[in-house]
């Protein structure tokens, strides 16, 4: 099963609000955030990526492999990840905990996860100390 | 009256020298004070409480003063040493107000501000096996048992009067003894800045003066976020808040759903079926309780970091639908169900009062607001396993509209509330998009910070007891406003009819989560 429909129309929601971001001309961004915003973009916006998503989303061998081996599964698919960004699989919290499909990187001094859940589609955040989701 | 003598230089341990700044106090009260008045007050004396960082003031960023309710750090408008009778006339102006005063000292290898501490004149903490030695006998100092348990090797005592003999004098004389030392005396130092503060970086956090937009008040009112110490310092949430609304914006981006897509009915943008349910007003419940927090954009929910949404809708306004709702949420692994509406005429049923009993049971905590009637508190709020949410503003004020009585347990804010709005909707824009909204109001947002406070608790300590979580809440609310008197006695201390057991403070309530379980004292 790939990526559900409506997982896909809250990504696509939440990459044309970044994309708007990016025009405003009226209010400049910091270039932390303008890096942020692009850095999200490319990896939403890149087909293989979402091609490896759809594909993670029901495959727990797949979870297993970038588990073990993330950067071979990334080569393999010919994907280039956009500089400074890390890609892990995690594991979720609750009582029930799924795994994650993590893209992580750092501006300045800002850490940025953008983490896929097979059950609850896209969320980007800020990291802070003691972040939810522990590594796998 | 007694002027200030404390030491130009001060020896805290043989390893550490600090030096007086003159310039600055440390205020310590009985009772908790209202700012303005306290500035009203210091303003005649030419004194100012020291600056934090703010929206209004930049100059100290990052900085944020430890003021708490009852001490405050003051220091001179002109700079100059607040001493002889300037230092007589804080005496005489706050009076018995005033515990104690506290000197403030730099120490010498730290700069700026973060250097500066007050030795606390009413605390000492002497060295295990030398207090046989005499204690001066005229003046009477009380070992707080509880402290010096965690205190191995020393003792701690409180001096009973410090304005008249504050611990320097009484270290003093201490150390005249030959088996004291500078080590086997100390103070208890308390900063001045808070080594840390967490702010969420979502667009709408803080103020905008520019715009007259006040930011997320409630989250600092009700001590969930920074600036100062706060409960997310300490925690941030997770767990699953079921919303039993009107169903929610399921695209939304500041928003985190549960997996299986929101569960029976949940149609997404809004409800047709439910039109007397304010439009979106499932979306804006959620985002009170558990938006997205420090995602760079809207708003930050109370147990938004990790917590996740799970929308269950009303398709038709039916007590039926009201227990398959409730089974659904028992069923999928809710941790806390909110409740933001008020039906009467509910109460009676034995269905609905079995589906929320079997909540109960299963360890779900209840959250409902009290009603916007301003009457008698509605249903389920009344329900005696539901922790019933009444609304104040951003004085402490108790709402005109919230709905009152011997049901309410606590109150919090849900006037001009930030929230998430349905899409297109709202009249905050984020990255070009009007999906949030800068005035939600009522019973329903108080229920949402409730609902939200107590996912917060539960992922400090999952195995706490929905009358846990309640006890907690209830217990470590804030008493406000200071007029209001709480006179009815309950489990968890003072109650009354309009504020329930007060407004909800997150920062004591996570305290009392974390063990050891501190409870504050009624």
């Amino acid at each position: 099963m790939p990526i559900h429909p409506l997982h896909r129309e809250r990504l696509e929601r939440a990459l044309e609000a970044h994309e708007t971001a990016l025009q405003y001309t009226d209010k400049p961004l910091s270039p932390t955030r303008t890096k942020v915003h692009r850095v999200l973009l490319e990896l939403g916006r890149d087909d293989d990526i979402l091609k490896l998503i759809d594909d993670f989303v029901d495959s727990p061998q797949l979870a297993d492999e970038i588990r073990y081996d993330g950067y071979s599964v990334l080569s393999a698919r010919g994907i280039k990840l956009p500089e400074t960004v890390t890609m892990k699989v995690v594991n979720g919290n609750g009582k029930d905990p799924q795994p994650i499909l993590r893209f992580q990187f750092t501006v300045r001094s800002l850490t940025v996860l953008a983490d896929w859940d097979p059950k609850s589609g896209a969320c980007t955040r800020a990291a802070v100390a003691g972040d939810g989701a522990s590594a796998a | 009256m007694t002027t200030n003598r404390c030491p130009v230089e001060l020896e805290l341990d043989t390893e550490t020298l600090v030096i007086l700044d003159e310039t600055r106090l440390l205020l310590g009260f009985r009772e908790p004070q209202e700012h303005e008045a306290l500035e009203a007050c210091l303003r005649e004396l030419d004194l100012e409480l020291e600056p934090s960082d703010s929206a209004e003031s930049k100059r100290f960023q990052g900085e944020i003063v430890s003021h708490t309710d009852r001490l405050f750090w003051v220091c001179s408008s002109l700079g100059e040493a607040i001493e002889g009778e300037l230092y007589d006339a804080v005496e005489a102006a706050f009076d018995e107000q005033l515990e104690w005063i506290g000197p403030v000292y730099h120490h010498p290898h730290v700069p700026g501000r973060a250097g500066l501490q007050c030795p606390l004149p009413n605390a000492l903490l002497v060295k295990e096996g030398v207090v046989e030695a005499p204690l001066p006998t005229d003046i009477e100092l009380r070992e707080d048992e509880f402290r010096s348990r965690y205190l191995p090797g020393y003792r701690y005592y409180t001096i009973v009067d410090p304005r008249s003999h504050p611990a320097h004098e009484v270290r003093a004389r201490l150390l005249e003894h030959e088996r004291y030392d500078s080590n086997g005396v100390l103070f208890e130092n308390m900063a001045m800045l808070y080594p840390y503060t967490f702010e969420p970086v979502d667009t709408f956090y803080k103020p905008d003066a520019a715009t007259g937009y006040r930011g997320q008040w409630n989250l600092v009112k009700t001590h969930i976020a920074g600036p100062g110490r706060t409960a997310w310092d300490l925690h941030m949430g997770q767990g699953t808040i079921a919303v039993i609304d009107s169903g929610c914006d399921l695209s939304h981006s500041d928003l985190y759903f549960v997996g299986g897509l929101g569960g029976p009915n949940n149609i997404g943008d809004d409800n047709p079926s439910l039109p007397g349910f304010a439009r979106g007003h499932g979306t804006m419940v959620a985002g009170v309780a558990a938006a997205t927090t420090h995602n760079l954009k809207g708003v930050a929910g109370v147990a938004g970091y990790g917590a996740k949404v799970m929308p269950l809708a009303f398709t038709t306004l039916t007590d039926g639908w009201f227990v398959h709702l409730l089974t659904f949420a028992v069923d999928n692994g809710a941790d806390v169900i909110n409740m933001s509406f008020s039906m009467p005429s509910w109460g009676s049923l034995v269905a609905v009062d079995q589906a929320l009993t079997r909540a109960y049971n299963s360890n779900i905590v209840l959250c409902a607001s009290s009603g916007n009637s301003g009457g008698a508190v509605g249903f389920p709020a009344s329900h005696k396993h539901v922790i019933a949410c009444g609304a104040t503003d951003a004085t402490d004020s108790r709402a005109a509209f919230s709905s009152k009585g011997s049901a309410l347990s606590v109150m919090a804010p849900g006037v001009d509330i930030p929230t998430t709005a349905v899409r297109g909707t709202g009249n905050l824009s984020d990255l070009d998009r009007r999906d949030w909204l800068s005035d939600f109001w009522g019973t329903s947002p108080a229920a949402a910070h409730v609902s939200g406070l107590a996912a917060l608790l539960l992922s400090v300590d999952p195995s706490l007891t929905p009358d846990e979580v309640r006890a907690i809440i209830e217990g470590t609310a804030d008493r406000v406003p200071l007029s209001w008197i709480y006179d009815q006695v309950s489990a968890n201390g003072p109650r009354n009819a309009d504020f329930g057991h007060g407004r909800i403070n997150a920062l004591d309530a996570l305290l009392a989560a974390l063990p050891p379980r501190l409870r504050r004292k009624p």
